[in-house]
Formats: C-alpha cells, sequence, structure tokens
C-alpha cells in the first residue's frame, strides 16, 4: 500500500513534523559520537606520541646521565679513596640528590665493592652480571639487562662504566643501578589515564609499565613483543594486551647512545572501553533525547489537539453544516487572534452574508411565487431538457395535478386539438415541444380536454436564452378562456334567437295584416256566394290563410309577442283536466305518470298557452319514443337564487314552480341540444313537425318570466323542465295607468291657480327645441330650470330644490335617456312627476307599461298649447 | 238604427275588409287611416263604437285611446292588433289596462270580429 501524506491526519503530520525536527539533533548525536571517537583516537595517538617521547627523552636521559654520573663518581677522589666511608657519604650525598638512581657503587676489577651509596646486606660481587662483564669487555659504559639489582635487591637496570689508570689498565667499575620506580612515574606522569604502557629490553623482559604486575614479564613469546621487534616505530595495531583487554598499541623502539636497539616501548589505549564509554555516554545522550521526543511528541499530540486538530474539527462540522444548507451557525472560533480565528472569523461572516442570501433568495422566491400564484393566466417553465422548473397555481388547476419537477418524459398526457375542437394535435405539435425547438407560439387558441372535459385556452411561448444565446428553457402560459368562449356561444346563441325573434316578430305584424285581410275577406266573401264548388275553394283558400295565421301565432309565441292572459294557476288541476284528452292522443304503448306534490304553490301563466305548451311537449315526448314507453309529468316548488340567476340569462331570482315533463325516448344528442329552441329547427321527419314546437315553449316561457331547461341523454331520454314564477297572492285588480275618474264627455282641462309656484325642469340635449319648451312653459307662468340631458337634470334634482314636474326628451345623448332619467326620478324622487316626449310611438307604448302612472309620455310634434295643457293637467293631479 | 263604428286603422287592405265585414254585419262603419283623422271624425260626429290598430305611424293607437279615455270616457274602445314590430310587449293587454273593453288579434275571423263588436256594444 503506498504511503500518502494526504492521507495523514492533522495531528500525525504534527508529529512526523516535530520528529522531523528532532532528525538533526539524532543526528548530531551520532556526528559528535564519531567525533569523540576520532578526537580520543587523535588523542590517543598524541598521548602515545608523547609517551614515546617521553620514553625516548627518559630512556636517553637516563643514560647519558647515567654516564655522566659514573664519570662524576670516577672523579671524585673521594669515590677513589681508600676510604670506603667518605666514598659511601659522598654516593649517598649523589643520590638523596638524584632520585634516577637506585644505588651507586664503585667495584674492583674483579668485582669486589669498594664502597657503596648505602651498606650492602652481605657480600657484594656483581663480577657474573652482563653490564660488569661487558664494562670490562668494552671497557666503556655497558648497560644491563633487567634483573634484581646486586645493591638494592629490587629490579633494576644496572650501568657501568670502567675507570682506566694511567697505564690503561681497569682501576675500578662505577656503577650506577637506574630507578625504574622513577622512570615510571617520570613516564605515567605525562600519559592519559587509563593508558596503558610498558618498556620492554631487547630480551623481551618488561622493565618499566604502567601496571606494576607486568614489572619483570618475559613477553619474548607474546605478540606484542614479536610486533615490538618486527614493526616499524610509530607502528600501531589494536590488538589484545598482556591482561587480555583490547587496546590499540603504538609501537616505538630505542636505541642507546651506542646505536643498538635496546629498549622498545608499547603504548597502549583502552579504545573498547572509551568507545565503551563513548556509547554509553551517546545512549545516554540517546535517552536524554528520546525522553525529550517523547515529552515533546506527547506534547504536541495533546497541544496540536488543543490547538489545532478541535478548531479543525469544528471547522470542518462547520463546514459540513454549510455545506448541508445548515447556514447562520457560527464557528466559535472567531474570538482566537491567531490565524485560525481571523479564518474562523470570516467564516462565520461568510455564514452570515449567505444566510442573508438565502433568506433574501427566499423572500424573492415568495413574492416570486405569490405573484405567479396570483396570475390567473397558467404559466410554466421548463429547462432545456424539458423538466418542469417552474410551474404556478394556475397552471396546476388547469391540469388538476403537481407538475414541478416533472421531466419531459413524464408530461402528463393531455388531449390537445385546435380550436375547432375537433382536429387532433400531436403530441411534438404541442407549444411546449415547439418553443423547446426554438419556435415562438402567440396566442394560439387550442381545446385542451381532460377527463373529458374541454378548455379553451389561449397559448403564448417562446425559449428562454442567456446571455450568451445558450438556450435554458421556455415558458409558456396558458389563459383559460372556456367562460368567455361559452358565454360568446351563448350570447351568439342568445343573438341568434334575438335576431330570430325580431325578425319573426316584424313578419308577425305585416303578416297578420295580410292575413287580416286575406282571411276577412275569404269569410265575407263566402257570405256572398251559394255554389258549394266556389264555397270549397274558398274554404280551402281561408284553410291555407288560417294554417299561414297559426304559423305567425306561433312564431310570435317564440318571439314572446303573443297576447297572454296570465293568472293564478294551479298546475296539478291543469294537467288533470287535459289528461284524458293527452291520453287518447298517446294510446296505449305510451303511459302517463303525473306526480304533483302537497302545498304545490300556483304559477302566474296564461292557462290556455300553459296547456297548449304542455301539449307540444308530450307531443315531442311521445315522438322520441316510437316503441311506446312512459312520460311522467311533475312539478314542484323551487327556489332560483342570485347565483344561479347570474349565470343563466333573463332569470330573476325567486320563488317559481317547477314543471318537468320526461320521456324514455331516444333523447338528443348534446351537441343538438342548444339549437332544440331554435325556430324551424327539427329532428323529425320532414311533415312530421314544423320545428316550432319547443321555440313556442321556450318563447312563452320566457314572456311569462319563466325559465326552461332541458335535458337530454342519448338512448335514455329528455326531461324539460319550465320554471314559471310563483303567484304571490289572489291574482291583483291591476291598476289603469291612464285611470279617468268619468266617462262619456271630453273632461276640460283645470288649470293651476297659481303656475308661479311650480317649478318645472325642461331636460333636452337640443337647445333650440328645450327652449320652445322652456318659452312656452315660461309664458304659462311657471318657473323654469334647464339642464342638457339626464346627468345635469340628476344633479339639479339632487341640489335640493324642489322640482314638480321633469320635462325630458326621450332621446338624448349619454348614459342615460329619457325613460332611464324617469326611472331614477321615479325612484328617488317619488313627489316629481315625470312627462316625456317622444317620437317613436312603438318605445313609448312600451314604456308606457314600464313606468306606469308615475310618466306620462307625449309623441312628437307637439302643438305647444298641448304641452302647456299637459304640464298643467299632471300637476293639478 | 243602425250603430256607427268608426275604425282606425293604417293598413288599408285591413280597414277596408274591416269596412266590408262589418257593413256585412249591419253596421254603419266610418273609417280613417290615422288617430289623428279619427278624433277629427269624433268631433264631427257621434259615433257607438271606436276599433283602433295599436301600431300606427304619427300617433299610435295607445296614444289614441289614453286620449279618448279622457276625452270621450264612455265611448267603447275596442283594440285590434297582430303584435309589435321590434318589442315583445303584449300591446293588447296594454290596451286593455288602459281602457279599451274589448281586445282582438288579427288576424280575425268575420264571426270573431262580429262577436267582439256586439260584446263591446253591450253593456
Amino acid at each position: 500500500m503506498a504511503f500518502k501524506l494526504d492521507a495523514l491526519s492533522i495531528r500525525s503530520r504534527v508529529l512526523l513534523l516535530i520528529s522531523a525536527m528532532l532528525l538533526p539533533t539524532g543526528g548530531l548525536l551520532f556526528y559528535d559520537r564519531w567525533e569523540t571517537e576520532r578526537r580520543i583516537e587523535a588523542q590517543a595517538m598524541a598521548d602515545a606520541g608523547s609517551a614515546a617521547r617521553k620514553i625516548a627523552e627518559t630512556q636517553s636521559n637516563l643514560f647519558d646521565n647515567a654516564e655522566l654520573v659514573l664519570d662524576l663518581i670516577a672523579a671524585l677522589p673521594s669515590a677513589r679513596a681508600e676510604n670506603a666511608a667518605i666514598c659511601q657519604r659522598t654516593l649517598h650525598a649523589l643520590i638523596e640528590r638524584n632520585p634516577r638512581y637506585a644505588a651507586l657503587g664503585v667495584f674492583a676489577p674483579d668485582g669486589n665493592l669498594i664502597c657503596a651509596s648505602r651498606p650492602a646486606a652481605g657480600v657484594v660481587n656483581p663480577a657474573d652480571r652482563d653490564w660488569f662483564q661487558a664494562a670490562l669487555r668494552a671497557r666503556a659504559l655497558a648497560v644491563g639487562e633487567y634483573q634484581v639489582g646486586v645493591l638494592t635487591e629490587r629490579p633494576s637496570i644496572g650501568a657501568a662504566k670502567p675507570v682506566m689508570g694511567a697505564n690503561g689498565e681497569i682501576e675500578s667499575i662505577m656503577y650506577a643501578s637506574l630507578n625504574l620506580d622513577w622512570i615510571t612515574e617520570n613516564i605515567e606522569k605525562t600519559l592519559s589515564p587509563n593508558t596503558e604502557f610498558l618498556l620492554v629490553d631487547r630480551d623481551g623482559t618488561v622493565f618499566s609499565a604502567s601496571q606494576p604486575d607486568w614489572l619483570g614479564r618475559h613477553l619474548a613469546d607474546h605478540v606484542l613483543f614479536q610486533l615490538m621487534t618486527s614493526r616499524p616505530t610509530g607502528y600501531s595495531q589494536e590488538l589484545p594486551g598482556i591482561d587480555g583487554e583490547l587496546r590499540r598499541y603504538y609501537f616505538y623502539r630505542f636505541s642507546t647512545s651506542t646505536g643498538d636497539p635496546s629498549v622498545y616501548a608499547a603504548v597502549g589505549l583502552p579504545l573498547a572501553a572509551l568507545r565503551q564509554e563513548i556509547n554509553r555516554k551517546v545512549a545516554i545522550d540517546f535517552a536524554i533525547l528520546g525522553a525529550a521526543t517523547l515529552t515533546i511528541v506527547v506534547a504536541g499530540y495533546f497541544l496540536s489537539e488543543r490547538m489545532l486538530v478541535q478548531p479543525l474539527r469544528r471547522l470542518a462540522a462547520f463546514s459540513q453544516a454549510v455545506g448541508e444548507g445548515r447556514l447562520g451557525q457560527h464557528t466559535g472560533l472567531a474570538q482566537s487572534a491567531d490565524e485560525i480565528g481571523k479564518l474562523a472569523a470570516n467564516l462565520d461572516r461568510m455564514s452570515d452574508s449567505l444566510l442573508r442570501a438565502e433568506q433574501e433568495k427566499g423572500r424573492a422566491e415568495r413574492f416570486r411565487a405569490a405573484m405567479l400564484d396570483n396570475i390567473a393566466d397558467g404559466i410554466v417553465a421548463c429547462d432545456a431538457n424539458g423538466e418542469f422548473m417552474v410551474v404556478n397555481r394556475a397552471m396546476e388547476r388547469i391540469h388538476d395535478e403537481k407538475l414541478v419537477g416533472i421531466p419531459r418524459s413524464a408530461w402528463p398526457k393531455i388531449e390537445v386539438y385546435e380550436s375547432d375542437g375537433k382536429t387532433s394535435i400531436p403530441a411534438d405539435r404541442l407549444p411546449l415541444h415547439r418553443v423547446l425547438q426554438g419556435e415562438k407560439v402567440s396566442n394560439e387558441e387550442l381545446v385542451v380536454k381532460k377527463r373529458g372535459r374541454s378548455r379553451y385556452v389561449l397559448v403564448n411561448g417562446e425559449e428562454i436564452r442567456d446571455h450568451d444565446g445558450q438556450r435554458l428553457g421556455a415558458v409558456v402560459s396558458i389563459r383559460e378562456i372556456t367562460e368567455l368562449r361559452k358565454a360568446e356561444q351563448a350570447l351568439r346563441h342568445t343573438q341568434k334567437l334575438e335576431a330570430v325573434g325580431l325578425l319573426s316578430g316584424g313578419l308577425a305584424h305585416d303578416f297578420n295584416n295580410l292575413l287580416s285581410v286575406v282571411i276577412g275577406n275569404i269569410d265575407s266573401l263566402l257570405i256572398r256566394v251559394d255554389d258549394p264548388k266556389q264555397k270549397e275553394l274558398l274554404n280551402e283558400a281561408l284553410s291555407g290563410a288560417l294554417r299561414g295565421a297559426e304559423l305567425v301565432k306561433q312564431m310570435r309565441a317564440f318571439a314572446r309577442r303573443q297576447h297572454l292572459d296570465p293568472a293564478a294557476v294551479d298546475v296539478a288541476e291543469l294537467v288533470q283536466d287535459a289528461l284524458a284528452i293527452w291520453k287518447r292522443m298517446l294510446g296505449d304503448d305510451v303511459t302517463v305518470r303525473c306526480d304533483f306534490p302537497e302545498g304545490l304553490w300556483r304559477c302566474v301563466a296564461d292557462a290556455t298557452e300553459l296547456e297548449t305548451a304542455l301539449l307540444n311537449l308530450i307531443t315531442n315526448a311521445w315522438h322520441a319514443m316510437p316503441k311506446g314507453g312512459a312520460i311522467t309529468i311533475e312539478a314542484c316548488n323551487d327556489h332560483l337564487d342570485a347565483e344561479y340567476a347570474s349565470h343563466n340569462a333573463e332569470v330573476v331570482p325567486g320563488p317559481y314552480v317547477r314543471i318537468s315533463v320526461s320521456d324514455t325516448g331516444t333523447g338528443i344528442a348534446p351537441d343538438l341540444l342548444p339549437q332544440v329552441i331554435e325556430p324551424f329547427f327539427t329532428t323529425k321527419e320532414p311533415g312530421q313537425g314544423t320545428g316550432l314546437g319547443l321555440s313556442m315553449v321556450y318563447g312563452f316561457i320566457k314572456q311569462s318570466g319563466g325559465h326552461f331547461r332541458i335535458y337530454s341523454e342519448l338512448g335514455h331520454g329528455t326531461t324539460v323542465h319550465l320554471y314559471l314564477p310563483q303567484a304571490e297572492q289572489e291574482e291583483e285588480e291591476e291598476g289603469d295607468p291612464a285611470h279617468a275618474p268619468d266617462r262619456g264627455m271630453p273632461v276640460a282641462v283645470a288649470p293651476i291657480a297659481d303656475p308661479a309656484s311650480c317649478t318645472v325642469l325642461v331636460v333636452d340635449d337640443d337647445e333650440k327645441v328645450r327652449r320652445v319648451a322652456t318659452e312656452a312653459l315660461g309664458s304659462a307662468g311657471f318657473k323654469i330650470v334647464e339642464a342638457a340631458d339626464a346627468t345635469e337634470a340628476m344633479a339639479v334634482l339632487k341640489q335640493g330644490r324642489l322640482i314638480d314636474l321633469v320635462v325630458s326628451d326621450v332621446a338624448m345623448p349619454g348614459a342615460a335617456n329619457g325613460y332611464d332619467l324617469a326611472a331614477q326620478v321615479i325612484g328617488q324622487f317619488p313627489a316629481t312627476r315625470i312627462l316625456l316626449t317622444t317620437g317613436f310611438a312603438e318605445s313609448a307604448a312600451r314604456e308606457r307599461a314600464r313606468l306606469g302612472a308615475k310618466a306620462v309620455i307625449i309623441t312628437k310634434p307637439y302643438r305647444r298649447q298641448e304641452l302647456v295643457d299637459r304640464v298643467h293637467r299632471i300637476l293639478s293631479e | 238604427m243602425k250603430k256607427t263604428i268608426l275604425v282606425v286603422d293604417d293598413d288599408g287592405g285591413v280597414l277596408k275588409m274591416t269596412e266590408l265585414m262589418l257593413s256585412d254585419g249591419g253596421f254603419n262603419v266610418l273609417v280613417t287611416s290615422s288617430a289623428r283623422d279619427g278624433l277629427a271624425v269624433l268631433k264631427a260626429q257621434k259615433v257607438d263604437l271606436i276599433i283602433t290598430d295599436i301600431i300606427m305611424p304619427e300617433m299610435e293607437g295607445i296614444e289614441l285611446i289614453t286620449q279618448l279615455k279622457r276625452d270621450y270616457p264612455v265611448l267603447p274602445i275596442m283594440a285590434i292588433s297582430g303584435g309589435g314590430r321590434s318589442h315583445n310587449t303584449d300591446f293588447l293587454k296594454f290596451a286593455k289596462k288602459l281602457g279599451a273593453k274589448v281586445v282582438l288579434e288579427k288576424p280575425f275571423r268575420r264571426e270573431a270580429l262580429l262577436d267582439a263588436v256586439n260584446r263591446a256594444l253591450v253593456g
């Protein structure tokens, strides 16, 4: 597994850093060890060299000095004197001042002692000693081997020099015993502690050594001695010493003044011990370093935990919270003055500003959503992939489902048609598809069908692009115009009926005059003709004219212009009376059921025409059931409220008697239903019906102030509901608006005694006409106020001035004509009378009926006096 | 003695036909084609019954009836109408309210006219 620095925790990194910082210290320790070893070795070499020099110096000094001392003794008369006592004192004094020598003596050539620096323990004769023999033989200074001194009886090296007589004979032998202890001490002084040395004579005997035990040891077979004798001076080698301890030995050889190699020296440095010492020190150093490291690491662990890891964990938790959208939280570290504190403070500020931005965004989003949801048009925006991003409430209402977040693949399945409602639009030509392909859709009218319901919609839409022209998606708005279209259809239908009504009404008037002439003249002719053949022909003609009259009557009924005599009608009674005749007509195949509840109100209608209407409905029902069936005639009390009235033209809210005629016949197709009341519309075979039956019923009901509804299902049957106003009380004796008090002779107009006490408001937009009226009435003595239109007239009245009579033209520009003004005056100023003038006789008749006795209408042109007379009459009433 | 009936109708054909029927019925018949002329006839001679159309130019029957009720309160009035041209007002009903004793819808049969006239003249 590869080591990854990135994968390390902060704490591990800190510890790694600390460890890295301690590495040089460890390195230093190693270097120090090496350096110490090197230094010690150098010191050892220096020591060894120094010891060698000292040994050489001491050796040389010693032997040189020995000759000098021997020569000195030889020269001393006291030493040559026969007086041993004096000689001894002299030699003793010399020894006292010269510690290098253990003893001094003078021997006879035969070896007898002449005198010595100290008294001898017994008989002393060194004639067999090598140094004695050598001195005699060489007749010069001779140095002996390591041996027990003849005088000192201690290990020593003897040196002897003969004293020559005048004729060259040896007189005596001067002898000095070298003090080996002094040599050893002298050398030891120059050496470092623990440095071993040994001096070996040419026979391999140790005569001076740092270890007293080694003195006298014979090393001829020892490797040390072999190296001493075989290696050049200054050579060094590590090897076990006499005691077996490993040392580095430096080898030297010294020569006497005679030049013979006589002394070998070895200086041994205990390097292993030194190394051990060094290692011990280094171990201690490392232990200290280790302890320090451990302390630092532990401290680092806890300090980094407290100072780095914990704050970083909090920062991590904080950043995670922010990442997850939990804004507005704080790190809790901002109080710290260090870099983490500054970072934390910045993050806190960032969190705060993100929260503010989020809140701001949320507020803006709520505003946007509220605006969108309060737009009546449905709005949908999708991204370039067709996923719905924004959908307002109106759009979801149109689709009856939640749409936000729906991808293109799950777009709601809707049937969309062209504005004719029949031509289906394929899915890939739907507005949103086209807009997503870059097309712009402008005010396209479509029909959306969903769950059997059709909605007319006006569609607009275009694609959305960003600043760089990249397509982001598309937006489509849908305005539902179903109600508008329905209202338009209803209006068109109403207008059509109205037009047919107007046409048939206008025709009826003239046709009735024409038919009157035809029928009347035939009638008159019939009484003048006796010939049966001629009478038959005339009767045929009459019959045709009468059929024409009947047709006109039906048209008038539809046009609501028939002559009606409305009265309170008991529907149950009316039906029961007619039922027998109807049943005879229907035969046995059709059953008739009647249902009239107790307490059924009476309604207001022309009883004869109501019976005709019901007969029409029953006939239609019968024709709809060629194989027989059932007809039900029901009635009940009903109330049409304001809400119902607001959706149905010409319905006045209030109590009604509802009469329903149902059949179990073939029914009428839904699309034909609105047409059934149109004149001449029929589903019957030619010759079976005029197409005026339901039109008549409809017109009759409307003229009677009622309401007509038809409900039908194909294959199940049809029900027609007739609503007729409830009869309030027993028929009132209706007032006569032109009630005359007397009959017979014309009534003379009684003028008002004091016209000046009456104020007349003259209203006419034509100033000339108005002037004629004001002059006429002003001359008659009335007080006159003028107004140019209805608004001005109402303003005058509202000023509080008492107006007795308003004389107004009917045809005036503006929102209100004379009739409207009259209606307002009647409603608001009941004491004020009204006289209207109009050139249209027919409308005058109609308005008289509307305004009743409160208003008098005269037709133009009128004579001046006629107006004055009228005013007098009205005001005197 | 023959009763005198004044017929007012702007339609000449109706006027002539009505005159014939009433003459055949044994009445003395006067005809005018306008309300104003009718009023003039009334001022000139005694009439037992006036038959007036409703919709006429210049001065319509309603106005005439109103004036007759005022000026000749006891003169029986009979209104005849074939309906309005452009409004769905029931003029005959209104004429009756204004004081027409009998009303008759156009077109009418001879018998219906004579019956109506008799009813108007009785009482």
